[in-house]
């Protein structure tokens, strides 16, 4: 009897044979019990489902059988906190998604999010396995439902590490965070066999839907991992800044850097002209914990950038302007970035500390016609209805709707400090003045030195921190040395905030 | 070869460089101009500047080429 459960088992976990394991170890891969094995800390993996099986007849399946139904469903610990994972099994009739492959997926999400543990899917899939017809359309129905009502509750990752074409596609971009491996994972609609029948179009795989496509042009990638191990290791990474549900706290830690720490380089690292960009990447990695940021989306949208960090070990996130590249402006796509990232961070009870060196949404045709207004209206109604607590400082610039849509104090900030250089206001002065004083400018005997006067008239009254402060729309102009000390002051007395608002079903946010 | 191309919309503030010059990889180009920022374009990679379709002054789309240069290839 014994012998018979041991061999049985031992088949299964053999997936589709040494054969289909050795392709795929030659595209580079691990398989799905390689990395199960792993993520999780040794011995802590505890599989569900391993005897599950079809029951599709048609088409000679009922004489066919595929382990554990190509995904292995089970919970575990990643650095001593439990974690739900299901793990596609391309080696097993190529991972396909069928009824009972896609009950365990699905089933595994209801129950991370019942038991309030992060949930993490390794795709790697063929697609629908269409021999089941009907039953494989109705389980991704299944798998959505799943993930949609867990979404909030628990944090969902994606993990792109093979093909995931078709049904396969829908499903991981609706999570949380998407992780792909640049050589191996691929998403998309449809592949290219079918975008040419239908459209004409050809195109190939990876240019279709590899890293290129999805990290730097749709967006839908918001981490690339070098390979299978380098993707896991970093999805741990990810985890250790998130709580295990929404009713937690993420997890604090010593990191050893003191909370007012002093930086004397920031009091002269950004230039005092605001039209001479600079990396803000080197502010943020001075005022967090060791430097130590994870980036999310970061070669998506980069005039803005958002990530998770620590701050006298407290996980917060990150929104800042980023001068160096499209002026730091925000447009459609970093409206989106921002917004959902911020609605993230809100859901699982993560602070954000918001950096503005931000001239304005950008203006023109491009953008106007993209939707700008309705794309901005997202960061502020994210903002305006995050309850965690917001933290902004105005390191340069901020100016016009981005000053509220980048969360200024009446738009959900519960403390806003800026640097002596800051310069905040309605518009520029060049702006201002030519509106302000059009008639006077003409009609002066020079126009040109009439203009400059005026600019500097209106850039000397309202180009600076201390209007805003005068109105109490800052809290304190700060020296820049001192941000990270003030940052973490504020995280303290935010610890325990508390908001209440009344009942609603939602808001009706520019989607 | 390659085209150097606007990264953003606005205006060319300022060329840096002639026809004919020898560039290195990462030498600033032009200087270009919008919502009150001045952006450098960085040249991508050594080489020769071939063309220059862009005045000081002149509008430009985002994607619009703005030079070319004639890339040296090591080795």
């Amino acid at each position: 009897m014994l012998e018979e459960y041991k061999q049985k088992r031992e088949i299964i976990k053999q997936m589709g044979g040494p054969k289909a394991v050795a392709q795929q170890h030659e595209r580079g891969s691990w398989t799905a019990r390689e990395r199960v094995e792993y993520f999780f800390d040794p011995g802590t993996f505890t599989e569900m489902g391993l005897f599950v099986e079809h029951r599709t007849t048609a088409f000679g399946l009922d004489k066919r059988e595929i382990p554990a139904e190509g995904v292995i469903t089970g919970f575990g610990k990643v650095n001593g906190r439990l974690v739900m994972v299901a793990s596609e099994d391309y080696t097993t009739m190529a991972g396909t998604f069928g009824e009972y492959h896609g009950k365990k997926f699905s089933q595994a999400v209801d129950m991370a999010k019942d038991m309030g543990i992060p949930f993490v899917g390794m795709n790697d899939s063929g697609g629908a396995r269409l021999q089941e017809g009907m039953d494989t359309l109705q389980c991704y129905a299944w798998l959505f439902r799943s993930q949609i009502l867990a979404s909030g509750i628990i944090p969902q990752i994606a993990l792109l590490m093979g093909p995931c074409l078709g049904g396969q596609a829908y499903h991981p971009v609706m999570q949380d965070f998407v992780f792909q491996c640049r050589e191996t994972g691929r998403m998309a609609i449809a592949g290219p066999a079918f975008v040419k029948t239908q459209t004409g179009e050809d195109i190939d795989l990876d240019t279709l839907c590899g890293v290129e496509a999805h990290a730097v042009k749709s967006g839908e990638t918001h981490v690339v991992a070098e390979d299978d191990q380098d993707c896991l290791d970093k999805t741990k990474e990810l985890l250790s800044f998130l709580p295990a549900n929404n009713r937690e706290k993420p997890l604090r830690q010593e990191t050893g850097d003191d909370s007012e720490r002093i930086d004397p380089e920031l009091d002269t690292l950004v230039p005092e002209d605001p039209s001479i960009p600079y990396d803000m990447h080197d502010v943020i990695a001075r005022i967090i914990d060791n430097g130590h940021f994870f980036e999310i989306l970061k070669d998506f949208a980069q005039n803005v950038i958002v990530g998770f960090a620590r701050f006298g070990g407290r996980p917060a996130g990150i929104v800042a302007s980023q001068p160096m590249c499209a002026a730091g402006a925000l447009d459609c796509d970093a409206a989106d970035k921002v917004a959902r990232f911020v609605r993230f961070c809100d859901l699982f009870n993560i602070p954000l500390v918001n950096l503005h060196d931000v001239p304005g949404y950008w203006i023109g045709s491009a953008e106007e016609w993209k939707g700008i207004l309705r794309h901005g209206a997202k960061m502020l109604y994210a903002y305006v209805e995050a309850t965690v607590p917001k933290i902004t400082v105005v390191v340069r610039k901020s100016f016009a709707g981005a000053y509220t849509g980048m969360c200024c104090k009446d738009t959900g900030a519960d403390l806003m400090f800026a640097w002596p250089i800051a310069r905040i206001c309605i518009v520029g002065a060049e702006t201002a003045a030519s509106v302000i004083f059009a008639r006077e400018i003409k009609g002066a005997e020079d126009p040109k030195t009439m203009k400059a006067q005026r600019i500097a008239e209106y850039r000397e009254l309202f180009e600076n921190p201390y209007r805003a402060a005068e109105r109490g729309f800052i809290d304190d102009v700060i020296m820049p040395s001192e941000t990270r000390k003030h940052i973490n002051r504020a995280l303290d007395i935010l610890e325990n905030k508390t908001v209440v608002r009344p009942w609603r079903k939602y808001s009706n946010i520019n989607l | 070869m390659a085209a150097i191309v606007a990264p953003m919309p606005g205006r060319v503030v300022d060329i840096k460089v002639k026809v004919g010059e020898a560039v290195e990889n990462g030498q600033e180009l032009c200087i270009i101009e919008a919502m009150k920022m001045q952006m450098p374009v960085m040249s991508p990679q050594s080489g020769v500047v071939r063309e220059i379709k862009v005045a000081a002054g002149q509008g430009i789309k985002k994607g619009d080429v703005m030079m070319e240069l004639d890339l040296h290839h090591p080795g």
